[in-house]
């Protein structure tokens, strides 16, 4: 038996609002609006785009997928709750990854409090070899990384493997580029010398 | 102990930063210094196999433990239609952010239209749910056709994964309204999707009608409930304003019928 529809609305016309999916970093000021006003599709727009960067991100401060995981989780959560805050001046994407490379710091600093050195997983490989395969120096790169001071190590994780620009960097780590550049020179020093320490360069 | 200016240029070199005379420098410095050679070559080495490292996968599970976790929208309401709609569905029709490239292949948006909300259905609660949805992955179970008057093209529905899927691919020459109404008990609209890319925004009237208002060509899906408790059927009508331009129906199967 039919049921009488209730009456209908007034029509309205307005833009289709899930069509954009690949959105560049200048449209993300446009999403964060959106979300500002409620729409939950840029919410689901802006943690498709980010989702990923930002785990690889704190993986590659972390080298732990659980904490990455909890880390991403962290900061999604944290850049929702303060969108309010959040200064459209300055681009999102500087913004969310400054909230995750802290929180990866937080997450580090927790963890090194809570395993002692010596329990490290970063232990010094076998001895000097004239060639090694690149798989080895990954490994150990990540082991290396691990063991270098977060400011450094955030520099060498946004540049090598995030492909930042030092400008970029400059803006998610709030110093001028000139201080990025020096930090990543010594970054790449300190790599290099654990590197050689654990046998995967030669001196 | 390798010259300062010399790290300086190796970095620069490894940045992409040297200008053409610098270059030189550096060749030369490098010719003359066999150690800043050595470093050269080691932050070659390093650099190229950071940036050949592929990125990490996260679990599957994440983007969802993420959402799950997030503050709802201010002014999108619960009422568990979200809920439902997201077990209702199953993979590969799986909730996600971002639909495969293609024509057959959207996401379905619901926005917030607060003067559209309606008796029965609480459409605040579906603001912003994103549906996977493929066209195409299932044969139409009734069809009327439009044409080649002021609206032309298919209203299909079909049945898939336990709920009725009703496709629109209509095309007009100035703004109409496609107006749905389900004729039974038990049954009610559920969602849309966006299957094209040029599209207006579907107003969801309640769980009973879908108003879709289509100026040019306007791709859709709505998905309807099969909550059936006796006959039913879809009655689709295509408006100009109050001008009832076209009408048809959609009959749906006898229960148990294409699942």
């Amino acid at each position: 038996m039919a049921t009488a529809p209730a009456p209908f609305p007034p029509l309205r016309r307005q833009p289709f609002a899930g069509s954009s999916v690949y959105m560049s970093k200048d449209g993300d000021a446009a999403l964060v609006e959106r979300c500002r006003n409620g729409d939950q599709a840029a919410y689901e727009l802006l943690l498709t785009e980010y989702e990923k960067p930002v785990f690889n991100v704190a993986f590659r401060m972390l080298h732990n997928i659980d904490d990455a995981q909890d880390v991403t989780q962290t900061v999604f959560l944290k850049v929702f709750e303060n969108l309010d805050r959040y200064d459209t001046r300055f681009r999102f994407f500087s913004w969310i990854y400054r909230i995750a490379i802290n929180e990866s710091i937080n997450t580090a600093n927790k963890r090194s409090r809570q395993r002692p050195l010596d329990d490290d997983p970063a232990s010094p490989a076998a001895g000097p070899e004239d060639e090694c395969r690149s798989a080895e120096v990954s490994g150990a790169i990540e082991e290396v990384l691990m063991t270098i001071k977060a400011e450094y190590r955030t520099v060498l994780v946004l540049k090598h493997f995030s492909g930042f620009s030092y400008e970029e960097i400059s803006a998610v780590v709030d110093v001028p580029p000139k201080t990025v550049k020096s930090r990543l020179f010594t970054a790449r020093r300190l790599l290099r010398d654990g590197l050689i320490a654990r046998g995967h360069l030669r001196s | 102990m390798i010259d300062e200016r010399v790290q300086t240029l190796i970095h620069a070199d490894l940045d992409g930063e040297l200008t053409r005379a610098q270059a030189a420098e550096l060749e030369s410095a490098l010719a003359a210094d066999p150690e800043a050679r050595a470093f050269m070559l080691d932050l070659r080495r390093i650099a190229d196999v950071i940036e050949s490292t592929p990125p990490v996968e996260p679990t599957p599970g994440l983007h969802r433990a993420i959402r799950d976790s997030l503050p709802q929208p201010s002014s999108a309401k619960s009422s568990g239609l979200f809920d439902w709609l997201r077990a209702a569905w199953p993979a590969p029709l799986a909730y996600g952010g971002v639909f495969a490239a293609g024509a057959v292949a959207s996401v379905a948006v619901l926005p917030v239209t607060p003067e559209l909300t309606g008796s029965g259905v609480d459409i605040g609660a579906l603001s912003g749910t994103m549906v996977r949805y493929e066209s195409g992955q299932s044969a139409a179970v009734d069809r009327i056709t439009f044409g080649p008057d002021e609206v032309s093209g298919t209203v299909e529905l079909l049945k898939r994964d336990g709920l009725f899927v009703i496709e629109y691919d209509l095309r007009s020459n100035r703004p109409l309204a496609v107006v749905t109404e389900y004729q039974g008990a038990g049954s009610a609209f559920r969602g849309f999707a966006g299957l094209g890319e040029e599209q207006v925004l579907p107003a969801l009237a309640d769980g009973r009608a879908v108003i879709l208002n289509i100026d040019g060509r306007g791709q859709y899906a709505v998905f309807l409930s099969d909550e059936r408790t006796g006959d039913a059927r879809i009655d689709v009508r295509v408006m100009d304003g109050d001008t009832l331009l076209h009408r048809g129906s959609l009959e749906l199967p006898g229960r148990g019928a294409g699942d």
